[in-house]
């Protein structure tokens, strides 16, 4: 069923392997069953599917190095997965070849190093476990609680692949991205080495909370990779302390016709300036509704009643009064820019209450855990999202706007779009730099047909809207790098040349980047 | 959260089910426990049929891919030739809802109720599992799965020292429909004992089938003989109506399901759960407690009355006012309980996944709440945690609630 075909792939090729990898790793642990196959054939995103030829499920960074070294003696291509769950074909294995299931057996919190705050975690642990793990080991009597950076994702969600895939907008932007808080990795590199990186590269160092060790850092090359240079088998990733006190605010516009964008985008870019919020986020109508936790609450008249441009704004300190001083200069700013603050407690009874999705204790340390809800729409959630300097969000967010109108239709004709999550939302620069992240959501139905091309078309021309106007994308789904990668010069260059290096028979993940000569 | 996941309400034919498997979005959230409540490591995974099998095609986001490949036109895998893996992914659902109990309620879906309908269609395509082949002959043989002859269901009263009226000859206000466990099965037996005793001292006008009571239909419906259920279902209506009663009350958590929920809308009385009758009897001073048990228990929701019947908090109240009982929880309770393992058919088809859930379970009971008992309301979850605890060298000890609320007015 391949879409291309390695070398490798036959019968009686592929019969041989499966004995060996049952050598290997043990007989339960490999399968060639057509059903079990097509059980990792598919997400749920417009990407075309296709079957694996054998799935292995393995216990260990050895039993990943013999599944590694099997698959180059057979030349066929292996595929990595944890939890699945992604927006865009990363785990669809496009040349058939070997899935290798990373979730249902290495699914381990490894250890929490006090001393040096970090956590270290295998491929299958998911961000819920991560989330509790550090906070069942640090529970202590202070009233300060610590978390792992969360990416914006659900509590099943794979954290370690979340980090190596760039999980989008984490809980901690204060503290940067996912990847900055990487400290060590081990990895299995394409001709089954291991590689470690960061200080655990020098034997028995321990966890050093860095990450990096001597020379120039290699690690960066691995992120993003999407499984092309090997397979993550083992991270160490810092951990922060949380605030004591955090206070949610919640802001909308005094006249929403009024350049919404330009008046969104100046307050984001003060706050975060002068680094009073732990977190801003510009969410709309249908997002906010989609995330009530209260199943009783009307998404859609909520979805009505907050409007296109809800401004969620965390601050927070170790008192009342520095939390206090903080939100009165947040107001004050909000208030410069055309915004007016929403009652919390009226918030809250629309809402469905903040309580128990954690903003009032902190949407950032909370949503990564909670944000199941959001999944709680008609249809599928299909997700794009760049880093434009903020003054060019407006344009691009207006342009969307108008492949919506044009391409966005939902199955049910009295599903209007102001009720969905179709549509932008920005978060905070990262600190004291003049950029966001803008993130377009929208929702289909991927059981109806029409619907399916509409989407593709939608991801196809939000692909373009970005790189029109300059804007990153944010990571590597659907044909994202195809048409982004040639576009990076010298460093696509080199990224083909070390793929050769590193990969000559394109076995790791063929095709999910555009980087080899025989790329479909 | 609304726990109201629709569980084996209206199960329909699996073509139905097609758009459904389209738009799981395979976000994996169903095969834990509500993400939200997570504080260990160790008590996350809630899919006994994953848990044992790893495999994503034995969770539920895999089983929809196969329903989706199933009704795809054409097929998008050959279903005359499902493998036996493929079989056993199917069988192996124990048909607890914690995947539909998490999916409902965020994507509107349905998937243990699709998994009933796989079920349903595997078995009009393959027949019946081998295992489960004796169970419903014997169904259809003597209105019970254990092969017992009819008359001998009655047998237990002989160990009362009070009759109990024959409630098909007269009228009473409560009918106690025991379920084929508590009539056929020696350990089962102390429940339907217990019951009777506790309902006669509170003084409650009841009565018993007897040789006329027939199998709910439930093991027919959790294996897949969803046409002999209907059969069943539709006979046991037009008896129980006739009967002039106003509550039926049953100890069984599977026959409490299948009379409130498959056969919901159906019956002209209200059907209720002993430990819903218990908590109202203690609420009206019917009965009381002399004795005091010196215990420390746990409770284990059956997914049959729990996920399925959303009662959650009677069995606790009725543990709570249980002289000298120490009761502390285990980390998966409530909407989020792990299933026994051996619903769905799996104690007779997988007797042994059926037998390491159970164990782990307890190893939850002890490590958690340092229980010495672990109590529940529904037979299958005791015989089967009663089996694994056998097997086991640190005494803990699986009873039913009502043993010890009977042990408790002694």
């Amino acid at each position: 069923m391949g879409i291309v075909s390695n070398p490798g792939i036959n019968p009686e090729n592929i019969e041989a392997v499966v004995e060996k990898l049952k050598n290997a790793i043990g007989d339960k642990w490999v399968s060639n069953d057509p059903a079990v196959l097509a059980s990792y054939s598919r997400d749920f995103t417009i990407s075309p599917g296709n079957w694996p030829n054998i799935v292995a499920l393995p216990g260990s960074t050895e039993d990943v190095q013999k599944i590694i070294k099997i698959a180059n003696q057979h030349l066929v291509p292996v595929v990595p997965m944890s939890s699945g769950f992604n927006h865009g074909g990363m785990c669809i294995p496009r040349r058939g070849g070997i899935m290798v299931d990373l979730l249902k057996r290495m699914d381990k919190v490894i250890d929490v190093d006090e001393e040096s705050m970090t956590i270290t975690i295998q491929p299958g642990v998911r961000n819920a476990v991560t989330y509790a793990e550090v906070n069942r080991r640090f529970a202590d009597d202070s009233g300060r609680k610590l978390t792992a950076c969360l990416p914006l994702t659900m509590g099943s969600a794979s954290t370690l692949s979340n980090y190596v895939a760039r999980g989008g907008g984490a809980t901690l932007l204060r503290h940067g991205n996912t990847p900055e808080s990487i400290v060590n990795m081990t990895w299995v590199l394409p001709d089954g080495e291991v590689l470690k990186t960061g200080p655990s590269a020098i034997p028995n160092v321990g966890v050093i909370p860095q990450p990096f060790g001597l020379g120039p850092d290699i690690a960066g090359m691995l992120i993003n990779a999407s499984g092309i240079f090997g397979m993550c088998t083992e991270m160490t990733i810092k951990i922060f302390p949380e605030p004591k006190i955090e206070e949610l605010m919640v802001f909308d516009l005094e006249d929403p016709e009024d350049n919404a964008f330009e008046h969104v985008i100046e307050f984001v870019y003060r706050v975060c300036r002068e680094d009073i919020c732990e977190m801003v986020y510009k969410a709309h109508g249908g997002t906010m509704a989609n995330a009530s936790p209260d199943p009783e609450v009307d998404r859609e008249d909520l979805a009505e009643s907050m409007g296109e441009h809800i401004l969620l704004a965390v601050v927070a300190g170790d008192s009342e009064e520095e939390v206090e001083i903080k939100a009165e200069r947040v107001e004050e700013i909000a208030v410069e820019c055309g915004l007016y603050k929403v009652l919390i407690e009226m918030f809250a009874e629309a809402f469905g209450g903040v309580e128990k999705l954690g903003f009032a204790r902190g949407m950032r340390t909370r949503i990564g855990t909670d944000l199941g809800r959001v999944m709680g729409g008609k249809g599928s959630f299909q997700w794009m999202a760049c880093c434009p300097k903020l003054e060019k969000i407006p344009a691009i967010a207006r342009e969307y706007d108008q492949l919506l109108e044009k391409y966005w239709k939902p199955t049910d004709p009295n599903y209007p779009r102001k009720r969905t999550m179709a549509g932008t939302a920005i978060q905070g620069p990262f600190q004291f730099g003049r950029m966001g992240t803008l993130e377009y959501d929208f929702w289909w139905d991927p059981g109806n047909v029409e619907n399916v091309k509409r989407a593709t078309q939608m991801i196809r021309k939000g692909v373009e809207l970005d790189l029109k106007h300059r804007a990153p994308l944010w990571r590597n789904m659907y044909d994202h790098g195809e048409k982004h990668v040639p576009m990076l010069g010298t460093y696509f260059k080199l990224l083909k040349k070390t793929k050769k290096e590193f990969d000559p028979d394109n076995l790791m993940h063929p095709d999910i980047i555009p980087c080899t000569d025989d790329y479909i | 959260m609304d726990y109201n996941a629709k569980l084996a309400r209206n199960v329909k034919p699996l073509m139905e089910y097609r758009n459904d498997a389209w738009k799981c979005v395979r976000c994996g959230l169903c095969r834990m426990v509500d993400a939200q409540t997570i504080e260990d490591q160790k008590y996350v995974d809630n899919c006994p049929a994953g848990i044992m099998n790893k495999f994503e095609l034995f969770y539920s986001a895999g089983k929809q891919e196969l329903i989706r490949c199933i009704t795809a036109d054409p097929p998008e895998i050959d279903v005359n030739d499902l493998s036996d893996e493929t079989l056993k992914a199917i069988f192996t659902c124990t048909g607890c809802g914690n995947c539909q109990v998490i999916c409902n309620e965020m994507k509107g879906l349905e998937p243990t109720n699709a998994f009933q309908a796989l079920k349903a269609w595997a078995i009009e395509k393959y027949g019946l599992k081998k295992e489960h082949h004796n169970l419903i002959q014997s169904i259809l043989n003597y209105d019970n799965p254990w092969m017992a002859p009819r008359s001998t269901r009655r047998r237990w009263v002989k160990k009362l020292d009070f009759d109990i009226k024959d409630a098909s000859k007269e009228k009473v206000d409560v009918l106690y429909f025991l379920g084929c466990n508590a009539s056929y099965v020696p350990e089962i037996n102390l429940t339907a004992l217990a019951t009777a005793k506790v309902m006669h001292s509170a003084g409650v006008n009841f009565g018993i089938l007897g040789q006329k009571e027939r199998c709910c239909g439930s093991t027919a419906f959790r294996v897949g003989a969803v046409d002999m259920f209907e059969e069943y279902m539709e006979e046991n209506i037009k008896q129980l109506n006739s009967l002039g009663i106003k509550t039926m009350v049953t100890a069984c958590a599977g026959c409490h399901s299948t009379f409130a929920h498959n056969y919901a809308g159906r019956l002209d009385f209200e059907v209720v759960h002993i430990v819903e009758y218990l908590e109202r009897m203690i609420a009206d001073g019917q009965i009381k407690f002399k004795n005091d048990l010196n215990l420390k228990v746990t409770y284990h929701d059956p997914c049959h009355i729990g996920r399925y019947g959303e009662i959650y908090d009677a069995p606790r109240r009725v543990l709570e006012a249980l002289p000298g009982v120490q009761f502390k929880e285990m980390k998966r309770v409530r909407e989020n309980s792990l299933c026994c393992g051996s619903g769905g058919g799996v104690k007779s088809a997988y007797g042994d996944m059926a037998l390491t859930i159970a164990d782990q379970r307890l190893d939850e009971a002890r490590e958690i709440a340092d229980a010495d008992v672990v109590v529940s309301c529904c037979p299958f979850c005791e015989i089967n945690l009663g089996e694994a605890a056998k097997a086991r060298d640190d005494g803990i000890k699986v009873l039913d609630l009502l043993e010890l609320v009977d042990e408790a007015m002694k």
